[in-house]
């Protein structure tokens, strides 16, 4: 019996250790096609016409919806009767007005809430279903006439108004009216936690306007005496600060966010995600969802503008019951961290083109401001690298914020020289990364200039890093300033300008090491003469401005503007002074779009912008790196998926992550509208894109041991030698591996 | 007979799948490896090991480990054993030998902070300004660290060893007139061979655990002389360096085999 029982227990224990290794499908698993599950929401761009669609798809009690498009300054009011599918223009919804509209929005019953504008007079009406047209009267509340986009009809007889201007009689800034539209009568209504903008992406359902306090990314309620009742704490994706809100007649709601659709239900806390956003126009960094609405055959629409020009478009998310559930192929993409926004562009791009092909987003490092993300990067790496050397992992890699050379020295990338058109890339760019032998391993995607502007003329001389040091002695020191004071927005009359706007011992690294960290770490060296020059540059700006003495607060985050159909354009601290305080003779940045000529300017004078001195000739900065595992089992999808990043799909569309290195998309579509703006900007940008050489990456280590010395030169606690003798002491061991 | 060794091969079998599995195959895989490209492919002889021997960081490693284990094991031994001799009637306190193992790394990495910065503790204490973890300091900081950690755990080892020394060997000494020296020399150290072997043993694999704090508090780069054979590996690792990086492991494992089977040899009766 012992013996029976001992013989049990060791082949049960062996069979638990079979049991560990990995499990092969059994041979008469049903075939794809016979037990897939099927349905998947599929994306489709909805074509409008006359002009371009804007604010609020609305609901109609009839089944139909409502939506309005402007075309130069015309309003056109659109209806559909197929749950979006096709608009057609109804003139007739806005004959009542005589004077000529403007933005409108509309009620469930038909009402509409139109704003008119007669030369610089702005008129808010109440367009009646009936085509009556009765002024909107506040009763003397505000002085402000209302923009409609931040209005909501709660039912059909409420209207509750969201004041955005100082006009507000109570002295808020933001402030609250009720309108009832059967007695035309208005009432202020308490003010609430929240801004205006908060409540434009609103929806009501049951006579409370649900909305997202951004600040507290929290869904938020608010009815028609004012009352407020937080419904979900956090809201998914609210961080992004771009979602839209929408309901339906059981009284759930959805919202559309970058992650996707979510429903929460009546009564509900948990949202479910209903549609993926990843691999759709929402999943796409440079597209804000105006508007979110839920259709009577449960697809929904959304309406996205992009910030990359072009106006809105509308998007259909409808269930195809006829497609699988999943694709046949998934590729998996990796990325360091979520900032390179082209990625899930270009998996947009690619998914438009391959609807039969899923694609997984797998990010290293999912919150790169973490508490410590050296050991989260080194994590992620490992766990990279580990399924590489097995032969396997994510088919399409971005190396951004790795050593890319490092993959491509050991054999592990694929050549996408039969994917990629060369001829089509800035040669300049594209050029360093074609092997001898025609093979291309990676392949940037985009690509970031530093860069130095100042008046015209005065960057002339700035060619090298002993040249700015000489025009930074030659110039005032630079004093210590509040920058959140006035002081700090009063020019300094040219002779009392100092050189550059240098505040901390990062930004000293910041200046040096993008156009000069090659030139140090060089051939698995440190080149001595060249980190001595970088040091001495360092140590010169620091003792001449007396930065060990700077107590007061130095830096801001800096400052976004857009001009027009430009990109959006952030000046950092370095520019600003330069340009807005005009405190410093010259601005520098990491230039990564070319609309950034657009706002340097001080006071619209002449001003020029230069390759930023240091002691690579021609240095820039290659972004989304993109390249194909050398061991995918998908190697035809994933060089399609990476040549998707090239196509002027993607490149022609500004992500912020960097400017396009297809030669159309960066001179057609901006070099060439930059030009006809007339800038004060006397650049050609052509010629200084062409005069980048050198892709400069920064090595982590070097960085993290020339900000640690910079620091302790600029403190004054090590001098020029020992700064000199710690890096390469820091550098050494990690040399030493790579020997 | 048969039938005995029969049963005894069944017994062993799940244990021996695994070690085969989990263990014995990878370092195979290993050994080959090391003789191949990064990708495992093409075979390169003993360019790797060459290599290794030729590479500054990896000398440095190899001999900064050699030196910790050289010091820290005959210490953790000699130590734990006195604190085995020392509390070996104080059962209650056996049970708090083992707390500074139950101590998660993390708290321990945090305590090493708060004491060892510049700004720490001890530098507050001794009014001193030594940078402990920037100077050759942080090498008996390790050593510290490993000794409490394991001390206690060593020590119940060796009670173990000592409680199975029959008492009537000391009896009978103690008739013959030996004394306490006499009879430690002649009857408890002859006597504790076998423990000797197997606390030493898991002393020295031991070792390579403490390189955790070293990590967690000084980085992958940390100062010279507390730069160990798994930050070169890791580190290693990271560059995709498996060729060298499976040839040092080879080596390491050859040189702690070396150590080991005279250790296993002696414990032997």
């Amino acid at each position: 019996m012992k013996r029976f029982l001992s013989i049990l227990l060791t082949g049960a224990l062996t069979l638990g250790l079979a049991g560990c290794a990995k499990e092969k499908p059994a041979a008469d698993t049903p075939a794809i096609g016979t037990s897939v599950p099927m349905g998947r929401w599929v994306e489709q761009a909805v074509p409008i016409t006359p002009g371009t669609p804007f604010g609020t798809i609305t609901q109609q009690q009839d089944g139909s919806l409502l939506l309005f498009s402007r075309e130069e300054s015309a309003l056109h009011a659109l209806r559909s009767g197929d749950s979006g599918v096709t608009w057609s223009e109804e003139p007739a919804l806005l004959a009542g007005l005589e004077q000529k509209p403007y933005l409108a929005i509309a009620a469930p019953d038909g009402t509409l809430l139109v704003e008119t504008a007669a030369g610089e007079e702005e008129q808010d009406w109440i367009l009646h279903a009936d085509g009556r047209a009765e002024p909107l009267d506040l009763g003397g509340l505000t002085e402000e006439v209302p923009t409609p986009n931040f209005c909501h009809f709660l039912d059909e007889d409420t209207l509750l108004i969201a004041l955005r201007g100082e006009s507000y009689v109570y002295g808020g800034s933001v402030g609250l009216l009720r309108y009832q539209l059967s007695t035309g009568t208005a009432n202020a209504l308490p003010e609430i936690g929240a801004d205006a903008t908060d409540l434009r992406t609103g929806t009501a359902v049951g006579g409370w306007l649900y909305y997202i306090n951004w600040e507290g990314g929290q869904l938020c309620a608010l009815d028609a005496e004012g009352n407020q009742k937080t419904v979900l704490d956090s809201v998914p994706g609210a961080d992004s600060y771009n979602a839209a809100l929408a309901s339906d007649t059981e009284g759930a709601l959805y919202f559309a966010v970058r992650d996707g659709i979510y429903r929460l239900a009546p009564g509900g806390t948990l949202p479910e995600r209903i549609v993926d956003g990843l691999g759709t126009a929402m999943g796409v960094d440079s597209n804000y969802i105006d508007s979110l609405c839920r259709t009577a055959d449960g697809s929904f629409l959304v309406l996205m503008s992009s910030s990359s020009g072009g106006g809105s478009t509308l998007y259909r998310y409808y269930f195809d019951e006829t497609l699988p559930a999943a694709g046949q192929t998934t590729l998996e993409v990796w990325c360091l961290t979520d900032e390179n926004s082209t990625v899930r562009a270009a998996i947009n791009a690619y998914r438009q083109a391959c609807p039969e092909v899923e694609i997984k987003l797998t990010v290293g490092v999912p919150d790169p401001d973490g508490d410590n993300f050296s050991a989260a990067r080194r994590d992620a790496l490992t766990n990279l690298n580990t399924q590489l050397l097995a032969g396997e992992g994510p088919d399409l890699l971005i190396l951004d914020g790795t050593d890319y050379e490092t993959y491509l020295a050991k054999g592990l990338l694929a050549d996408l020289s039969d994917v990629l058109d060369t001829g089509a890339l800035l040669p300049n760019i594209a050029g360093p990364f074609v092997q001898a032998d025609g093979a291309i391993y990676l392949m940037p995607a985009r690509f970031r200039v530093p860069v130095l502007y100042g008046d015209a003329g005065a960057t002339a001389g700035m060619t090298d890093l002993a040249a700015m040091q000489a025009e930074v002695l030659a110039c005032a020191p630079r004093p210590d300033v509040d920058c959140y004071s006035e002081n700090y927005y009063v020019p300094l009359p040219n002779a009392e300008k100092y050189a550059l706007g240098i505040t901390t011992a990062e930004d000293l690294a910041d200046f040096v090491l993008p156009t000069s960290a090659a030139a140090i770490l060089h051939d698995n060296e440190v080149e001595e003469t060249a980190l001595r020059e970088a040091l001495t540059f360092v140590q010169t700006v620091a003792r001449h401005y007396g930065m060990e003495n700077y107590h007061e607060e130095q830096a801001i985050n800096g400052v976004s503007m857009s001009g027009g159909d430009g990109d959006v354009v952030t000046i950092m601290n370095s520019g600003i002074e330069y340009s807005q305080s005009q405190r410093a003779k010259y601005g520098w940045e990491t230039m990564d779009t070319p609309w950034m000529a657009s706002m340097i300017a001080q006071d619209d004078l002449p001003c020029e912008i230069a390759l930023r001195p240091g002691l690579c000739e021609g240095a820039y900065q290659p972004a989304v790196l993109t390249a194909v595992n050398a061991n995918t089992g998908h190697p035809e999808e994933a060089k399609a998926l990476a040549a998707a990043f090239f196509d002027a799909a993607v490149q022609d569309v500004y992500c912020q992550d960097g400017m396009a290195v297809r030669a159309e998309s960066l001179r057609e579509k901006k070099l060439n509208l930059i030009a006809q703006e007339k800038l004060a900007c006397q650049t050609d940008l052509e010629t200084l894109l062409a005069g980048c050489k050198t892709p400069v990456t920064v090595n982590r280590e070097l960085r993290d041991s020339f900000l640690a010395h910079t620091t302790a030169l600029v403190e004054g606690s090590e001098d020029l030698e020992a700064a000199m003798a710690g890096i390469q002491k820091d550098m050494s061991l990690y040399l030493a591996e790579r020997q | 007979m048969k039938k005995q060794t029969l049963t005894a091969w069944l017994f062993l079998a799940p244990s021996l799948t695994g070690v085969t599995v989990f263990v014995l195959l990878p370092f195979a895989e290993t050994v080959r490896r090391s003789f191949c490209d990064a990708l495992g492919k093409r075979f390169v002889g003993m360019a790797n090991y060459r290599a290794v021997l030729e590479n500054r960081a990896f000398r440095l490693a190899a001999g900064n480990t050699a030196r910790f284990i050289a010091v820290c094991v005959p210490l953790l031994l000699l130590l734990s054993l006195l604190l085995a001799l020392a509390l070996r009637r104080q059962k209650i306190y056996k049970t708090t030998f083992l707390l500074p193992m139950a101590v998660p790394v993390a708290s321990i990495v945090l305590l090493w902070r708060v004491l060892f910065a510049q700004n720490g503790l001890l530098n507050t204490w001794l009014h001193t300004k030594v940078d402990f973890m920037g100077s050759e300091a942080a090498f008996w900081v390790l050593i510290a660290t490993y000794l409490w950690k394991n001390v206690g755990y060593d020590s119940l080892l060796w009670s173990g060893g000592l409680d199975a020394i029959p008492e009537e060997l000391y009896e009978a000494a103690a008739v013959d007139g030996a004394g306490a020296l006499r009879s430690f020399m002649a009857i408890t150290l002859p006597s504790l061979g076998p423990t000797l072997g197997m606390t030493a043993v898991l002393s020295l694999l031991n070792t390579f655990k403490v390189f955790r704090e070293a990590y967690l508090v000084a980085g992958a780069y940390p100062h010279d002389s507390i730069y160990l054979l798994q930050h070169l590996f890791n580190n290693w690792f990271l560059a995709l360096e498996l060729p060298r990086l499976t040839a040092a492991a080879v080596l390491a494992a050859a040189v702690l085999l070396a150590l080991l089977f005279p250790i296993w040899r002696g414990g032997k009766p």
